[in-house]
């Protein structure tokens, strides 16, 4: 079984130098004049439908995104035990599956705490 | 026993045991890159080809025969690009972005199935794994929308990450069902254990988890971070050339990777009757990812709140009963009775209807009596359009009539009229007819006339001014040049050309036209 990880990492070497070679072909091509470099000033700046710029580019984002993220942290923890939680389900039996419900109704009080305060609401 | 470790095993007995171990997966991953890029390539053309059909148009058909050939022309085309780095941009970040979008769309594969023993590398954890990578994704997409230092990427990097963690809660929950079931995080034992696809016993698993796919790999409605009527491009706004290339390549390894995805676990992978076990499994695949672009041609784009809101209060709570219902069936009936079918198909119809109804997106109950229907009827009537004809041209070969009463953009000047008046020149709003006369022996002489039909809004209101009737409209529609220049029309050119007035201002004219070419005939034509 451990070899077959030692695959997954000869694999993501190979996936790493494929995806570098394609990304420095157009490098070589250009020693070939086949791939143009002309750049200007009007070329390289920031695309914005012919408008300039105002201001950073970096600007302040919406919070809500921040709540997204934190409820997204809670439930993909839960999601780490539910997985062996659910290939064991058959030895388990009925005990695991109404300690996992106890689990659970912990985490949907405060799901359904964010649902009442509006916390899934995009105003 | 894989073909991988066969190999190896052979190949121990000639080489060192360290090349015999190296060498069968190196070969191994060039032949499943280039499998993986003629199948994305596959995937490209059907999917343009198939969406201009859903939607009456033609669709790509120049490059070789019937457009075969157009994935391997945009490939070119986007390889001898010029590679342009915003220069306010981040360097570092703008060349990196498309590697790490890229590869774990590419790594899923190192797990997946293609037949029996045709696999990688296969883990006791394999689904885990997939899920664990194919969400790393997300980091390359806001590295690009960061690095790109725009306001549109940096808005569709935000969007993305808020799209995907919020879709992956839904896709991974939907998976427990399946593996509650199996028993097994194996994608070999997986479809192994399917005597029937999962995709009778876990009905609600398998449309939770296809639709929380469709927004991962950002298919349409659920394609917000590259919403092109308001934010461009999305993400890959700033990029060109060979990045834009892996960023697309990626995206469709994706995708191709989502529709393996979804036949090992709900469709049974590559088991089934008569057909070679490879073959059933590439069907399956190509008929999850039809399904998936002919969600795309029929749907609108989501906004939004309804975007966030149907995956945080529908697709989860959803999936989270699921897992209960399944849970509950496991511990009842360990082996799971055909019984369980029906049970279980009535139980997902009976969810989604009532559950449909419980809760509010965007201040508005979502019922499935008008969004169920709705979408079904939209699916049936793209469905219908695929047998229809399709209602473009093309265009330099065919060309179509105008209607007798059309009034195209070309100006037809008579000499012989004109009194060299300057009423056009002086009503054109903007300027463009440039008129000089001069004495002759029955008044003014026109010696000089040039219009700059690059620039003519064809108002029409130089016609109106002529007081002699020396200009009309024609019933010409094209006009195109490579040079702005051509497309300033002198006084020769004028009369030279062949008069075809339009019958709006010559309706005795009328009965002589031939009659217009309808795109979509009336019922029974064509």
């Amino acid at each position: 079984m451990l070899e077959n990880f030692g695959y997954i990492g000869i694999f993501l070497i190979a996936a790493l130098g494929f995806a570098i070679s394609t990304i420095t072909l157009p490098i070589l091509l250009r020693r070939f004049h086949i791939v143009p470099k002309k750049p200007n000033p009007v070329k390289s700046s920031t695309y914005e439908c012919g408008m300039d710029t105002v201001g950073k580019s970096r600007v302040q984002f919406n919070f809500r995104y921040y709540f997204y993220a934190l409820l997204f942290v809670v439930f993909d923890i839960q999601v780490v035990f539910l997985y062996p939680w659910a290939v064991a389900l058959g030895e388990l039996k009925l005990f695991g599956f109404l300690e996992m419900l106890a689990f659970f109704s912990i985490l949907i009080v405060g799901f359904l705490y964010a649902w009442r305060k509006g916390v899934l609401e995009w105003k | 026993m894989g073909i991988l470790e066969q190999f190896e095993q052979w190949l121990v007995n000639y080489w060192p045991s360290w090349a015999a171990y190296l060498v069968p997966p190196l070969v191994a991953f060039a032949i499943l890159s280039t499998f993986i890029l003629v199948v994305v390539m596959a995937f490209i053309y059907i999917e343009r080809r198939g969406i201009g059909r859903f939607q009456v148009r033609l669709g790509p058909n120049r490059a070789g025969p019937f457009g075969v050939l157009q994935p391997v022309a945009d490939a070119i085309k986007v390889l001898i690009k010029e590679d342009i780095i915003p220069a306010k941009g981040d360097r570092w970040v703008h060349w990196l972005a498309p590697i790490i979008a890229f590869i774990p769309a590419l790594m899923i594969f190192a797990v997946i199935p293609f037949g029996h023993g045709a696999i990688f590398a296969d883990l006791n954890i394999g689904i885990l794994y997939i899920i664990a990578i194919s969400s790393l994704g997300i980091i390359g997409v806001f590295m690009a929308g960061w690095g790109s230092n725009n306001k549109y990427s940096l808005v569709s990097a935000m969007r993305t990450v808020a799209q995907m963690i919020s879709y992956e809660i839904p896709l991974v929950l939907s998976i427990i069902g399946v593996l509650i079931i199996t028993g097994s995080l194996s994608m070999v034992s997986i479809v192994e254990g399917q005597h029937v696809p999962f995709l009778l016993l876990q009905p609600l698993g398998f449309l939770i988890f296809f639709l929380a796919a469709a927004a991962e790999i950002n298919r349409t409605p659920f394609d917000l971070l590259e919403a092109e009527s308001e934010i461009v491009a999305g993400y890959h706004i700033e990029y060109s050339g060979m990045k834009f290339g892996l960023f697309y390549l990626g995206e469709y390894t994706h995708a191709f990777a989502i529709s393996a995805i979804v036949a090992i676990l709900f469709l049974g992978g590559w088991s089934g009757p008569f057909l070679p076990p490879a073959l059933w499994f590439l069907i399956k695949v190509f008929s999850v990812f039809i399904v998936l672009f002919w969600l795309r041609s029929t749907l609108p784009r989501l906004r939004v709140d309804q975007l966030m809101g149907f995956a945080w209060k529908c697709l989860f709570p959803l999936a989270l009963i699921n897992i209960f219902i399944t849970g509950i069936e496991a511990i009842i009936w360990p082996n799971f009775p055909w019984q369980l079918l029906i049970l279980n198909i009535l139980i997902a119809a009976l969810l989604i209807v009532l559950w449909s109804g419980f809760f509010r997106v965007a201040g508005e109950r979502v019922s499935f009596e008008r969004y169920g229907r709705g979408i079904a009827k939209g699916l049936a009537l793209t469905f219908r359009h695929l047998f229809r004809h399709p209602i473009t041209v093309q265009y330099p070969e065919q060309r179509l009539t105008p209607s007798r009463r059309f009034r195209g953009n070309l100006l037809v000047w008579d000499v012989e009229r004109c009194n060299g008046c300057r009423a056009c020149a002086r009503m054109c709003p903007i300027s463009i007819i440039d008129i000089e006369t001069a004495r002759g022996d029955k008044g003014l002489v026109v010696e000089r006339l040039e219009i700059d039909f690059g620039r003519c809004m064809f108002c029409g209101l130089c016609v109106e001014a002529c007081p002699v009737e020396a200009l009309f409209m024609s019933r010409d529609y094209e006009k195109a040049s490579y040079r702005r220049e051509l497309l300033v029309m002198k006084k020769e050119q004028f009369v030279a050309a062949e008069k075809r007035p339009s019958a709006y201002a010559y309706p005795e004219l009328e009965a002589e036209m031939p009659p217009q070419t309808l795109l979509a005939p009336p019922k029974g034509g064509r």
